[in-house]
């Protein structure tokens, strides 16, 4: 099999890259930090031979799963905001359109470039993660199921960052634009909601009925801090923790779309990347204007 | 090899950059298109490749109509932009074997594919180096080695020379009548007409979005008549020697770039002696007078010159 030519390449890139470097060498950085901190500060607390530490690593693994959560929504905006754009100001994008790749191939090897940059961090982190592995609870496995949740999240940012970078010519312009649209999914989508909820509890009235802010719940759909959360609690939880904090918002037992949310959410985010992808690889197009 | 006919494109503004242009190119031709800046020749090669797409007009390459079919366009075509494209942190192994698997050569045989065309531009030994780090000869040679991975039948070249050193530029010439020898068909845009007219073996010069004259260059140079201009150099009083100039009814038309001035004169030998004395005697201090010979360069800049002036009328 061939290689997407365009993935190929950024991965031979970006091993010697001095850039990408410090991103992974500053994400490994805090995730020790963070599972140093697990471990002292917990089992020093509780002492080495309690049995109530069991729960320790589950913690730990917790904390560190929404890190890299987190460091994903940090990396990706940034790398796959660059791509395209770093390109044109290079000015080899016009060298590949004349090859015979064409604009969704080079779109879609961005975004799996993009992407590899999770297993980089995820798989680099192990030496941290392994501190939890000790104690049992976390394996391998649940590792590598972890990732595979960070990439559906992942898919959505970096289509919403590739996008970016194709729409707007300056990198740094691209790259801020993709946070921007990242921080409107994942914190805008929250804070509308829970402004429903606020406005329509000022409003008062009954004081037994519980505030709803009605269909306004959907736009949790739309996010994906949200959706990573809803499926992360398949994981550690009982995988019903995403519809319970609907619950919060209003009635929605018998709503259909809240009962499923979490692969609803999965489905629209991935249809939604289509689309950004769609849209980007047309206006790279030259001959499609 | 490549016609085009009645190619018309408009940026956002309100004149045409291409104005209905014509050019053809035949098969094993050294083809130099020439133009001042602003002309439409990038314009014109960025249409041909595939990278823009013209308002109308129609494009053949070897006998196929390919203005609708830029798959097949883009197949039979290699292009050197006027910019090298260079990434970091690749080697130019690694460079040529990402465009040869860009052009759907994979594995071996883009590694076979990337050893034969830098053997082809005469670049060996350079296959670890960074492609950042070369110096721009040998950048542009890469670029050259890139455009024939897919073994184009046309060549495009877009102003290939600036930037290089004359050393250097004579080389990349001599490289490039080499490959016209292989067979490669090849066109190449300059806005200086003496680096193409001693290479090329055919000629199109183009003016604001228009081909004003194209043809072999042989035919070019016979018919070019004997309406060359007498160049003065002055040394003082320029003005002076303009207005002695026009007055002369034998002159038809001045252009003056410093000191320097070149008078259409449609005289006898004698009466270019005359206006010789005219401006000694007049006190201006001439220190070269001489018709010039039949040159491509001027009616360069007679064409480039007069489609200007019926511009502004
Ligand atoms: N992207 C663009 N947007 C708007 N106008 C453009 C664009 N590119 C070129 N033009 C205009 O079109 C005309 C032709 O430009 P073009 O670049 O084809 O000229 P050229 O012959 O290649 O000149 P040069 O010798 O400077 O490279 C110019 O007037 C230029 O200003
Ligand atoms: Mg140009």
């Amino acid at each position: 099999m061939n290689w997407n030519p365009v993935f190929e390449k950024e991965i031979k890139k970006n091993t010697r890259s001095v850039r990408i470097s410090w991103i992974v060498f500053g994400c490994n950085l805090l995730l020790g930090a963070i599972a140093l901190i697990c471990f002292f500060g917990e089992s020093s607390i509780r002492g080495y031979m309690t049995p109530a530490s069991y729960t320790m690593p589950m913690r730990c693994y917790m904390i560190m799963a929404y890190l890299l959560f987190f460091l994903m929504l940090l990396t990706i905006p940034l790398v796959a905001g660059a791509s395209i754009s770093l390109e044109r100001e290079k000015r080899t994008l016009d060298l590949l359109l004349t090859t015979h790749l064409n604009p969704w191939k080079i779109i879609i090897g961005k975004l799996e470039a993009s992407l590899s940059i999770i297993f980089v961090i995820a798989f680099s982190a192990m030496p941290a993660l392994s501190l939890i592995t000790v104690f049992g609870g976390v394996g391998l496995l649940d590792l590598l199921v972890l990732v595979a949740i960070l990439l559906v999240s992942g898919v959505f940012v970096g289509s919403i960052g590739i996008f970016c970078s194709v729409m707007f010519k300056r990198t740094t312009v691209a790259a801020l634009m993709s946070y921007l649209l990242v921080v409107i999914f994942v914190v805008g989508t929250i804070a509308v909601v829970a402004m429903g909820y606020y406005l329509q509890f000022l409003r008062g009235g009954d004081f037994w009925a519980a505030p709803d802010t009605g269909p306004w719940i959907y736009l949790f759909l739309l996010n994906p801090f949200l959706t990573f959360f809803g499926l992360l609690s398949h994981q550690l939880g009982s995988g019903r923790e995403l519809m319970m904090l609907c619950g919060l918002f209003g009635g929605y037992e018998r709503d259909w779309l809240v009962q499923h949310m979490v692969p609803m959410s999965v489905a629209i985010q991935l249809l939604l990347s289509v689309l950004f992808l769609v849209a980007a690889g047309r206006k790279l197009n030259p001959l499609k204007k | 090899m490549l016609r085009i006919e009645k190619l018309y494109k408009k940026y956002n503004r309100k004149e045409n950059a291409l104005d209905g242009l014509d050019l053809l190119v035949d098969k094993g031709e050294l083809y130099g298109f020439v133009g001042p800046n602003g002309a439409g020749k990038t314009t014109t090669l960025r249409i041909i490749t595939g990278l823009l797409k013209a308002d109308s007009g129609e494009i053949w390459l070897d006998g196929q109509r390919t203005t609708k079919d830029m798959k097949l366009q883009k197949s039979m075509i290699g292009y050197v932009p006027d910019f090298f494209g260079m990434y970091e942190n690749l080697t130019v192994m690694e460079y040529l074997e990402f465009f040869a698997a860009s052009y759907g050569i994979y594995q071996k045989a883009g590694t076979v594919r990337s050893y034969e065309v830098l053997e082809l531009v005469n670049l060996r030994g350079v296959e670890d180096v960074f492609v950042d780090e070369m110096s721009r000869g040998m950048q542009q040679r890469l670029c050259l080695a890139r455009a024939l991975l897919n073994r184009p039948r046309l060549l495009v070249l877009d102003e290939p020379s600036s930037g290089l050193d004359p050393r250097t530029r004579k080389e990349f010439q001599l490289l490039l009548q080499q490959l016209q020898k292989e067979g490669y068909t090849i066109l190449i845009s300059s806005h200086i007409l003496s680096e193409l007219s001693d290479m090329c073996t055919s000629i199109g010069i183009i003016n604001q979005g228009k081909m004003v004259l194209q043809g072999k260059i042989d035919h070019i140079m016979l018919s070019i008549d004997s309406s060359n201009p007498v160049r003065i150099t002055v040394l003082n009083k320029v003005e002076q020697a303009v207005r002695l100039l026009r007055a002369n009814p034998l002159v038809d038309r001045i252009s003056v770039e410093e000191n320097k001035i070149a008078a259409w004169f449609s005289g006898s030998r004698e009466e270019e002696a005359a206006l010789l004395r005219n401006l000694v005697e007049a006190g201006i201090l001439v220190s070269a007078f001489a018709r010039e010979q039949n040159s491509l360069e001027s009616l360069f800049f007679h064409l480039t010159d007069a489609a200007k002036e019926g511009e502004n009328v």
